[in-house]
């Protein structure tokens, strides 16, 4: 029997998904960040399919707290923890699944974020918050399954590998369903690959040069104050394609294209810092130029 | 702690916020002021139309529905558990337990309003005001507590508990009528049991016991329609 099988899971940026299997790593590459997302929350039984049925280890997870406690998962936008403060928040958690092995001490730690054990949940940012949870995934008691959206998607190198030597090692015995808009961290994780198109639908096992149509090359659209200065800061850093900007009564926009997340993630944060600039706000996008003016420029 | 405890405990967090004390301070000062201009006008029937036009049209209801939709998180009935639900807590037990607490919150701040009302209007405290207060207060505390139960069943309609507001809208519009329709809302019948228009001529005992059958319809409803 399969440890988890989705069959026609149908939901929200989700159309007829069909996949199971046993321990091992299942890489999806998504095209919209709103399909991968409501899959990894179908998986840790946030929400439940409108059609279809998914089920690990014969159980429906949004209908198993049971089974839920068993479930490492990683969702993409990580909300507050309930708690006065985050050791607090994070003994309440190892309670709840029945963790008695591991300590709140060594989690926080693995997420970098023993300082912060006195703070208040809501004052992590997203990062710390994505860093804390998939600690919490990777140790969680008896696993049936791991759920990760965007799993390597962090700065520090050091941690990025450290959490790709635990997912191959926890993979030897469960399923570990890694999402992600990157076909080189799906690489970089191995194990099967899966692509999840515009529409929701899933498909696998195509060849490299079938399997190109799907790679999304990711963008950026930033709003700033001197958009030709950062955009000329941004251009030329490793990891970037292509840079447009364009200024309106006041308001500048710069779009960053560029072949993977991670890379243009840095390379935003490299120039923002070189630059001394003030970026208003950042949104992450799917390679589709949002800047339809004929005012655009490149540097 | 079990799933129960803790969403009674978790619920106490919103109820506690600087806007809430704002609400209940703007509720008590309109109030105040409702009571002093109706015993002003009519000092023997003030307390009953203090209760009818201002505790029973709008203090009842909204304070229960602000208290469900705060711990609801404003969000759908038992999603705002998600972040601690998807580690193994019942999302159904948690939602219960912070149903009792916005139980607890409502009923309490009603008992205060019932109470100050019955201060400011009236000269005297004598035993017959006594039992018209203590009659008051279990119907209003009936009240408080079938409200919570008839919201937290209207916060499971909605992507984000949008039916709150249907649900209030409806309270409003069946209840302060007195046709066969209006036995759906709670509001005719605690009109009922406080001596207003009976919904479609029913006796007082049986809008208690219509009362007490939209409150278990209510929280079945609403436990039925949240994920475990």
């Amino acid at each position: 029997m399969a440890s988890f099988e989705l069959s026609g899971v149908t939901a929200r940026g989700i159309s007829g998904v069909s996949l199971k299997g046993q321990a091992g790593c299942f890489s999806v590459v998504y095209a919209s960040e709103r399909s991968g997302e409501m899959l990894i929350r179908l998986l840790a039984g946030l929400t439940c399919p409108t059609r279809g049925s998914l089920r690990i280890l014969g159980k429906a997870p949004h209908q198993s707290p049971a089974l839920r406690r068993h479930l490492g998962t990683l969702v993409a936008h990580e909300e507050t923890l309930p708690g006065a403060t985050l050791s607090l928040a994070l003994k309440q958690i190892l309670a709840a699944q029945g963790n008695e092995h591991t300590r709140v001490a060594s989690i926080l730690s693995a997420a970098h974020l023993s300082e912060s054990r006195e703070l208040a949940p809501e004052s992590l940012s997203q990062e710390e918050r994505r860093r804390l949870a998939l600690q919490i995934a990777l140790n969680t008691p008896a696993p049936k399954l791991l759920a990760l959206f965007e799993p390597l998607m962090f700065y520090d190198a050091a941690f990025r590998g450290q959490v790709l030597a635990n997912i191959h090692a926890l993979a030897r015995d469960v399923p570990v369903v890694c999402v992600t808009s990157s076909l080189t961290d799906a690489n970089t994780i191995g194990g099967a690959v899966f692509y999840l198109d515009a529409q929701g639908v899933l498909s696998g096992g195509l060849s490299a040069d079938e399997s190109r149509r799907f790679q999304v090359n990711p963008s950026v659209l930033l709003e700033c104050g001197r958009p030709e200065v950062l955009a000329k800061a941004l251009s030329g850093r490793p990891g970037v394609n292509e840079v447009r900007w364009l200024e309106q009564q006041g308001e500048g926009l710069v779009e960053v294209f560029g072949e993977d997340t991670l890379a243009l993630a840095s390379a935003v944060a490299g120039a923002a810092a070189d630059a001394a600039h003030d970026i208003k706000s950042l949104r992450f996008t799917s390679g589709t130029s949002r800047l339809r003016s004929s005012e655009v420029h490149r540097p | 702690m079990n799933s129960y405890l803790l969403g009674a405990r978790l619920a106490q967090a919103p109820l506690r916020s600087y806007r809430v004390g704002a609400y209940v301070g703007v509720m008590l000062t309109l109030l105040s002021t409702v009571s002093m201009l109706e015993r002003g006008r009519s000092p023997a029937a003030s307390f009953d139309h203090v209760l009818f036009r201002f505790v029973l049209t709008w203090a009842l209801p909204l304070t229960s529905f602000f208290a469900v939709s705060d711990v609801c998180y404003k969000s759908r009935l038992g999603q705002g558990f998600n972040p601690i639900g998807r580690y193994g807590h019942s999302k159904r037990e948690l939602t219960l337990g912070s149903l009792c607490t916005a139980g607890a919150f409502s009923v309490a701040v009603n008992l205060l309003f019932v109470w100050v009302a019955l201060g400011l209007t009236q000269q005297s405290f004598n035993r017959t005001v006594l039992v018209d207060g203590l009659t008051t207060s279990w119907v209003v505390s009936l009240g408080a507590l079938t409200y919570v139960v008839w919201f937290a069943f209207w916060s499971t309609l909605g992507e984000h508990g949008g039916g709150r507001i249907f649900g209030l809208l409806l309270d409003w519009g069946l209840g302060l009528g007195g046709s066969l329709a209006s036995w759906f809302s709670p509001q005719a019948h605690l009109r009922n049991l406080l001596g207003g228009p009976a919904p479609g001529g029913l006796l007082q005992s049986y809008s208690t016991i219509s009362l007490a059958g939209i409150l278990v319809l209510c929280l079945a409803l609403a436990l039925r329609r949240t994920d475990p």
